[in-house]
């Protein structure tokens, strides 16, 4: 790396861990880093979390002290987004008009929630998506007032969070979506019917195996038609429908996107000297043999470090291999998954009770594990990401795993009973299809 | 060089992380949603574990500081 010049484009998670890691790497050249937000880099997670709460006096929680962000003796360019990259003079370009030349670049752009143009009604006033900090500030003055409805549309997890967090703000919430069950996507109907219990309890209107036909009112939204006729009047909607990587100012550019920019192993792209990370990058992650995008925060924050790294120290690259780390708050329970799984995968109850909804589960297909959920069972996990490190394992060895935690665990024993006792059972070795 | 952790609960918001990565050093309060410290002083060993747990930490709540620091 000659003493130049290091590009971020990005600030968040993705783009910070990235910044630090070519600091740590012992580049001390000229670092820019450009951000589309105008706040300094924030907790994302809590958007949909903690920040929804009661109790949240308002403030961005910030992902770095301002000591932390000084010491990467970066430029920031904060409110400016790049819309032109030339790999050819190798510069970036801004919105507005600024051309910043580098050396080496890392793209960082993470991904923008999905609009549907399609949905008649979706420009109204009080249709949003949740995404930035200002997104969240927005949501929370339409909760804040008394007697609210919210509508939710898309029960994926920020879909879901949206739901849990606006129940406990005292709004009342319906939440649509035409798969058969909340984050049936993601972990298929098993896991998904038992968030969907947890919905219910806590007074949503869950209508799922529903599609919307059109957002309804003249200014500002006033109820939402349903595909089976119905209509549900409300106050606001939230669009919880995906995200999409923010790859459109790359076009042209000679870097190859394919559903976001796609990487070798060590998160380099298709241009020498140009790395990509987070929700943008799509890298092959050899343990899992799969390759495609993660929108995980950890996954941002860990592969921010692995192409800050590789840039800097380019003749000595590391692959870039991690076990992707989900976690959900669901009202009281907290939902965590590690691996990558499918939503086709059979669920086999490794330890705990499926109907107390507090157990460690496998997504397993031809007696491979390669994902665990855990409902309420933080420590249950470490275990399982040890064999996950190595790819996916064994059913046999999860059952080794959880058989070893009850040596240690007074508590893990019962849980050892639970878990023995039912794998036999049909009934809770559930499969999709 | 003693490097010791520090765990900043005001900003821990209990995501958990950090106790599937480094199950010796960290838990989790579940009354308070919290993660607790263990042993808040960082053997060798344990480096790069407790290292890894406070980057993948999305509040930034765990820190490693050396002796006075």
């Amino acid at each position: 790396m000659t003493k130049d010049a290091i590009v971020v484009v990005g600030a968040s998670a993705a783009g910070i861990h990235a910044a630090e890691a070519v600091r740590g790497a012992g580049f001390d050249g000229s670092l820019v880093v450009v951000g589309a937000e105008s706040v300094a880099a924030y907790q994302r997670p809590a958007l949909s979390k903690q920040m929804l709460m009661k109790g949240w006096d308002g403030a961005a929680l910030p992902l770095r002290s301002a000591g932390q962000l000084a010491a990467l003796q970066a430029e920031w360019v904060l409110g400016r987004t790049a819309t032109r990259l030339d790999t050819g003079a190798r510069t970036v370009h801004l919105d507005d008009g600024t051309v910043i030349r580098y050396s080496g670049l890392i793209i960082a752009t993470g991904s923008r929630a999905v609009v549907p143009s399609w949905l008649p009604g979706v420009e109204l006033e009080g249709v949003d998506v949740l995404r930035t900090l200002d997104d969240a500030l927005s949501l929370r003055r339409v909760l804040g007032s008394a007697g609210r409805h919210l509508t939710v549309i898309g029960a994926g997890f920020i879909g879901s969070e949206v739901a849990s967090a606006a129940r406990q703000m005292g709004a009342s919430v319906a939440l649509v979506d035409p798969r058969p069950s909340p984050l049936a996507g993601a972990l298929g109907p098993v896991i998904g019917g038992l968030v969907a219990e947890l919905h219910k309890e806590q007074g949503v209107d869950l209508r799922c195996g529903v599609g919307v036909q059109a957002i309804l009112g003249s200014n500002r939204v006033e109820g939402v038609r349903l595909s089976d006729g119905r209509t549900i009047e409300t106050d606001a909607v939230i669009l919880g429908l995906g995200v999409r990587p923010n790859v459109d100012w790359l076009h042209g550019s000679g870097v190859r996107v394919d559903d976001g920019v796609v990487c070798d192993p060590f998160c380099a792209s298709s241009v020498p000297g140009i790395y990509a990370a987070g929700d943008v990058a799509r890298w092959p992650n050899i343990p899992f043999g799969s390759h495609k995008r993660v929108e995980h925060w950890s996954n941002a924050a860990q592969q921010g470090e692995a192409a800050g790294r590789n840039l800097v120290r380019a003749a000595d690259p590391v692959p870039y291999a991690s076990v992707p780390y989900f976690w959900s708050d669901q009202y009281t329970t907290k939902v965590q998954l590690l691996g990558v799984c499918s939503p086709d995968d059979s669920i086999v109850l490794l330890s705990g009770s499926m109907e107390e909804r507090r157990f460690v589960a496998a997504f397993e297909r031809h007696g491979t594990v390669r994902a665990v959920v855990a409902f309420k069972q933080p420590r249950m996990l470490a275990p399982f990401y040890e064999l996950l490190r190595q790819g996916p394992f064994a059913l046999t060895e999860a059952f080794a795993a959880v058989k070893k935690l009850a040596t240690v665990s007074g508590d893990a024993i019962q849980q050892l009973h639970a878990g023995t006792a039912v794998t036999g059972e049909p009934r809770l070795r559930a499969s999709h299809q | 060089v003693t490097l010791n952790i520090l765990l900043d609960t005001r900003r821990c918001s209990g995501f958990a992380s950090c106790l599937i990565v480094a199950p010796s050093v960290f838990d989790l309060d579940e009354a308070e949603g919290k993660a607790v410290l263990l042993r808040d002083d960082c053997p060798p060993e344990l480096l790069n574990r407790v290292t890894q747990a406070a980057r993948d930490c999305p509040t930034g709540a765990i820190e490693l500081v050396g002796d006075g620091g």
